[in-house]
């Protein structure tokens, strides 16, 4: 369309510049308006008119210009939806996550395996047929994201560690995609590890680590870090109820006790984890206001009485007791014995929705609004985070 | 008074599928009327066609979010919050979690007024799809953003001199005397051009939209839009051409001209060029114009 005629060219300058801004005119075109005619759904008087204010509103002709520009990109943008997706990423790392999930719940649902099965395990990975019992695909259970995509079935629990080998293994991992998402693959080893704590599976990841060194030491290749508040978030939203949903009401037994200890059942309900920074100890929300800890891979659990009855939506736990719990209505709490827990100054009235710990004095809670709160002192004061 | 007949109420609320989202004919009712009253449709052929030409289906979700319906936030959190958190993305890039957050927060409603929770979702009406709302809300905070940094930009050094100074003598002030009459004289061309004329002209110079792209907005295949593009750009230099001749400059000076607008163009922003109000009434007397400066 560009001309090469000095006066066209002239013109075509002045017609490209872009003055500076005035403030919006008080009739703007409302959203709706701009959305309507976007889809061609004003009358032919509408959208003269559309068209009449639009044509001298520098406002309404970049709002459209963002509208059409972005139609094609809202498509082919990642994902990042709190509580939907880890990071953004592409969707297709959704499957290995899910894949992973359900072997977690797999392993959580079906009874603790004994010595002589560990062991035949461990035969069955050694078995050159091995690949073709993987074959079949695992089934993806509890994913919580709908993708327009087709993507490829997900790997089953063991194919989640050789995936890891091969990508390292692979020259183009330097790159940074691929590091991010050997990073990925890497957290999902390090979650199946510590929940089974088996001996191999931790001498698999220390021989990958080991190997990845070797492999790829220059720049570009992210070391699994441990989650950040982002990732908390992400938990704590895909946890969270639809809104408005009533408090599920609590059992008698619930409240009475501070602490005991119970036999880890699958029908125990819908618990939330919480990350925690000692492997060895295992935190879940059960009921409100309850929390429960367990500090034998699962096996029991002790429960632990808050003391608050508000829904209770996320925690992250330094250390083997101590631990920071967030909840509706600004509940921050804290334990740093795992015995008594202390309900900190909130620094929003709000939800709360995320909290990343790095000891008993520092955190970062996060609303629902998406507002951030830092302390250095234990939730005495709070300051808001940009 | 309702506006909106029972029946017809009734069976735009059973073609919404109203009731999965446990919204009564009543409530719905009320939601049409809004709209009606939006759109301005009032008597009964005309309300009836424009009711039937909403998104109801979206119009209704959109009701049973405002109210906290369950339901219909869980439907709206799987199938739309996926998208709006895109749109975000796509439209303010690293901004847009940040843009996105925040407009779910106020679609959740967590301001209040009165002591009841004030929805963002009391401003869809349904003449749109929900998703193409959220995008255009989105687009609207980001370009409000946007608009709103730029304003306190601090204006550009060279802008410091006077005037006055700068326009009383030497080489420069005659290349932005030639400038300013170009600009002049386009403004004055402009605003004579029909509306979508220059839509097209500012979304293909200024926004950098394609063809295709304004094609889509105008309803044109991208062809008619480069025709109308090339025909336009042709008017608009014979307009300018036509009011520099007639101040009394011959070919060479409106090339000078010209060439001196092309370097600097000025603040030739076609919306500065042509406030919303009455832009007809804005045609400028190029002739006084050159009079006055020479």
């Amino acid at each position: 369309m560009s001309s090469t005629d000095p006066r066209d060219r002239a013109l075509e300058a002045m017609l490209g510049k872009r003055g500076r801004s005035r403030p919006a005119a008080a009739d703007c075109l409302d959203a709706e308006t701009l959305a309507a005619y976007t889809e061609g759904g004003l009358s032919d008087s509408q959208r003269a008119e559309a068209e009449g204010h639009m044509a001298g509103c520098a406002r309404c002709q970049m709002v459209m210009a963002a509208i059409v520009k972005s139609a094609g990109d809202v498509e082919r943008a990642p994902v990042s939806v709190p509580g939907r997706s880890w990071w953004p990423l592409d969707l297709r790392w959704l499957m290995p996550l899910a894949g992973a999930a359900a072997a977690a719940l797999l392993w959580m649902v079906v009874p603790a395996a004994g010595p002589e099965r560990q062991s035949a395990r461990l035969e069955d990975r050694a078995s050159p047929d091995r690949s073709k019992r993987l074959q079949s695909p695992a089934t993806v259970a509890g994913s919580a994201e709908p993708s327009p995509l087709v993507v490829a079935p997900a790997p089953s629990m063991s194919e989640v560690p050789r995936a890891v080998e091969e990508k390292a293994a692979k020259p183009e991992s330097a790159s940074p995609l691929a590091a991010r998402e050997r990073g990925q693959l890497e957290r999902q080893l390090a979650e199946q590890a510590e929940r089974k704590n088996l001996a191999v599976r931790r001498a698999e990841a220390d021989q990958l680590a080991k190997k990845e060194e070797r492999a790829a030491p220059v720049a570009g290749v992210t070391p699994a870090t441990p989650p950040t508040l982002q990732e908390s978030i992400v938990v704590a939203e895909a946890n969270r109820p639809p809104a408005a949903a009533p408090a599920p009401a609590p059992s008698p037994q619930a409240f009475g006790t501070t602490a005991e200890t119970r036999r880890s059942s699958p029908a125990a309900g819908a618990q939330t984890d919480l990350r925690s920074l000692d492997p060895a100890v295992r935190w879940r929300l059960a009921e409100p206001g309850i929390v429960e800890r367990s500090r034998n891979e699962g096996a029991t659990w002790e429960r632990l009485d808050t003391g608050v009855r508000t829904l209770l939506r996320a925690g992250h736990c330094p250390s083997a007791s101590t631990c920071w719990v967030v909840g509706d209505a600004g509940v921050v709490l804290l334990t740093t014995d795992a015995q008594k827990w202390r309900q900190v100054t909130p620094p929003s009235p709000g939800d709360l929705v995320a909290v990343d710990a790095a000891d008993a004095e520092a955190a970062v809670v996060r609303a629902a609004n998406g507002r951030s709160f830092r302390t250095t002192d234990g939730g005495t004061r709070w300051t808001s985070v940009p | 008074m309702s506006c909106v007949d029972p029946s017809l109420a009734a069976r735009l609320h059973q073609r919404a599928n109203a009731a999965r989202w446990h919204l009564s004919v009543a409530e719905f009712a009320a939601a049409l009327e809004r709209s009606a009253a939006k759109i301005g449709a009032v008597d009964g052929s005309s309300l009836e066609r424009a009711l039937d030409g909403l998104h109801l289906d979206d119009l209704a979700l959109a009701c049973a979010c405002e109210r906290g319906d369950d339901a219909a936030w869980e439907h709206f959190v799987r199938e739309h919050r996926p998208l709006l958190y895109r749109a975000g993305t796509a439209i303010a890039g690293e901004y847009g979690r940040e843009l996105a957050d925040s407009l779910y927060a106020e679609l959740f409603g967590l301001r209040e007024r009165d002591g009841a929770r004030q929805s963002l979702f009391r401003y869809f009406h349904g003449r749109s799809s929900l998703g193409t709302w959220l995008r255009s809300v989105l687009a609207q905070r980001h370009i409000d953003a946007i608009r709103s940094h730029q304003r306190f930009d601090p204006l550009p050094d060279e802008e410091d001199p006077s005037p006055l100074v700068a326009d009383t003598a030497g080489p420069d002030a005659e290349a932005r005397r030639q400038a300013a009459l170009v600009h002049d004289a386009l403004g004055g061309a402009l605003v004579r051009l029909p509306a979508r004329d220059r839509l097209r002209l500012a979304w293909y110079y200024r926004e950098g939209m394609t063809l295709a792209q304004i094609g889509r907005l105008c309803q044109e295949h991208e062809a008619t839009v480069s025709r109308h593009l090339t025909r336009t750009r042709k008017a608009l230099r014979a307009d300018v051409e036509a009011q520099l001749q007639r101040a009394g400059l011959g070919a060479g000076e409106i090339d000078e001209c010209l060439a001196a607008a092309a370097v600097d163009p000025g603040d030739a922003d076609l919306s500065s060029l042509l406030p919303v109000e009455d832009v007809r009434k804005n045609t400028v007397d190029i002739r006084s114009k050159v009079e006055e400066r020479s």
